[in-house]
């Protein structure tokens, strides 16, 4: 989240971005996802081995979900799959948020621990309607549940599966003379997904998508839905109201720190988490946004930087809270100030 | 050239909303609004002298299936949110049916990938707009800012029906 607000907050809502990190050559792309997107390509360029089962369940995910919204009769659904860009995940780091009064969750499944079983970790925050400074912490719901080692494998094969795929929507060739009907359907609901697998040595990818569901970039949204779905029913489903631990902190500080432009109203989000979740490293990251236009953005920035420096400026000396425009200053003055030495 | 809404622009209303207990999605909306731009129209021409279209008809209309509110949920301001977005796009709507009776080829392959591609382009329009109005109105909790784009949308429809957006 090191983008500032400003142009961020009104850019176009349509985005796609898949790379491979590190040392391996880079297949990203950024494009929209009609009329032929690419599959991605394999790592290092080398083959790899499809599980023909495998990639016929996720087809069937995916078909269904592109149908539902596909409104062009006579369309046709291609999809094929192309080498994951992570061969053997290992780490995985997600996110969905919706805009609408909606949610905003967190998944970060860790298999390299030592014990049998891999951890699961999942976060939900339900956003408050008007945030206010030094109000009620986020309302967080959260689970951590160890998994069985195949339900994880088989959750991250899914996954990556969909996330190698590529879909194609053709339409039926014209006739000349002949009539035809095309069309696109869209909605009101703005989604954010975001996917970062890591693997061995270097290997990494992330994907992002955000924007109206609609059936233009269903071929571009669609992997990461059922990706994520896959992912979440690892633990999703247990989700109780708790208090965030450290492993919950580190977690978010991986989510901070990419990089990209986020939806306003992911941004927001995060910044309500990070009153319970903001590690002193984001500091550089939250500061940006006291300068947001929103005072609704300030006020989440603000009440997460109180938690990420220890230090809470929200309140005068007789405990009343101070004026937004107050206390961004007064963060403004902390965070500029040199860190502290300890020698 | 022709164009027709189901709904009329602004026609819709609670009764066009299915009500459900949770948002489909699985996540925390309180209403949604699903709509379609769809084309119909006639290839003509020959190889020789090219193609173009004819018997071009727009339809915007609401989709039952994505248009939905929890049952709880309703209220006049969401409600008013929710028809903006549906009015913005009638109004791309119009842009379509203006500009696709206008689209050649020299074969009926590349006439119809150029229709894809508007009518691509003017979802992509109408969602960008919708975007614009959402962050403005965040999502419609903003008052004065709802206000202010009910304002800006009536403006474009007194003024011919163009939308004045970049």
């Amino acid at each position: 989240m090191s983008a500032p607000p400003g142009p961020v907050l009104r850019r176009a809502a349509f985005a796609l971005a898949v790379g491979l990190l590190g040392l391996r050559p880079t297949a990203g792309f950024a494009a929209r996802p009609a009329p032929a997107p690419a599959a991605p390509a394999s790592p290092g360029g080398a083959g790899c081995a499809h599980d023909a089962a495998l990639e016929a369940a996720v087809a069937r995910a995916l078909r269904k979900r592109v149908r539902d919204l596909e409104a062009t009769p006579g369309a046709r659904i291609e999809i094929s799959f192309g080498c994951p860009a992570v061969s053997e995940p290992h780490h995985v780091t997600a996110l969905i948020a919706h805009g609408h009064g909606g949610s905003l969750s967190m998944l970060d499944l860790d298999t390299a621990r030592e014990s049998a079983a891999s951890e699961v970790r999942a976060l939900r925050l339900q956003p408050a309607r008007a945030p206010e400074l030094a109000g009620r912490p986020p309302q967080i719901t959260r689970a951590v549940v160890r998994r069985p080692a195949d339900a994880i494998r088989h959750a991250l094969a899914f996954a990556s599966a969909a996330l190698a795929s590529s879909i194609r929507v053709e339409l039926p060739a014209p006739v000349p003379g002949g009539v035809q009907t095309i069309a696109a359907r869209a909605t009101t609901h703005d989604e954010a997904l975001e996917i970062r697998l890591v693997g061995p040595g270097d290997q990494s990818s992330f994907s992002r998508w955000d924007g109206y569901v609609d059936s233009v970039h269903a071929p571009a949204r669609v992997p990461l839905e059922i990706a994520w779905e896959a992912l979440w029913d690892l633990a999703g489903g247990r989700l109780r109201p708790g208090l965030a631990d450290d492993p919950d902190r580190a977690a978010y500080q991986r989510v901070m720190e990419d990089d990209g432009a986020r939806p306003r109203f992911v941004e927001e989000g995060l910044l309500e988490l990070g009153a319970a979740l903001a590690t002193r490293p984001l500091v550089p990251s939250l500061t940006p946004f006291l300068e947001a236009p929103s005072e609704r953005t300030r006020t989440l920035a603000v009440n997460a930087l109180a938690t990420a420096t220890g230090t809470d400026l929200r309140r005068d000396a007789a405990g009343a809270v101070r004026p937004l425009a107050d206390v961004t200053a007064a963060y403004r003055g902390l965070v500029a100030q040199p860190p502290a030495r300890h020698d | 050239m022709s164009i027709s809404f189901r709904p009329l622009p602004h026609g819709v209303t609670w009764t066009h909303f299915r009500v459900v207990k949770t948002s489909p999605n699985g996540d925390d909306l309180m209403a949604q609004t699903g709509y379609e731009l769809n084309a119909t129209f006639r290839y003509k021409g020959s190889d020789a002298d090219g193609y173009s279209i004819a018997n071009a008809a727009v339809t915007v209309k609401l989709i039952p299936a994505d248009t939905w509110v929890v049952a709880g949920k309703k209220s006049a301001a969401l409600l008013h949110h929710e028809q903006l977005h549906y009015v913005i796009a009638t109004l791309v709507g119009r842009e379509l049916d203006d500009e696709l009776a206008a689209l050649t080829g020299d074969s009926s392959d590349e006439v119809q990938q150029a229709a894809r591609d508007l009518i691509q382009a003017k979802n992509d329009r109408a969602l960008a707009i919708g975007q614009a109005y959402d962050d403005d109105t965040d999502h419609g909790e903003d008052d004065a800012q709802q206000k202010l784009w009910l304002n800006r949308v009536h403006d474009w429809e007194h003024n011919g029906n163009q939308v004045n957006w970049p």
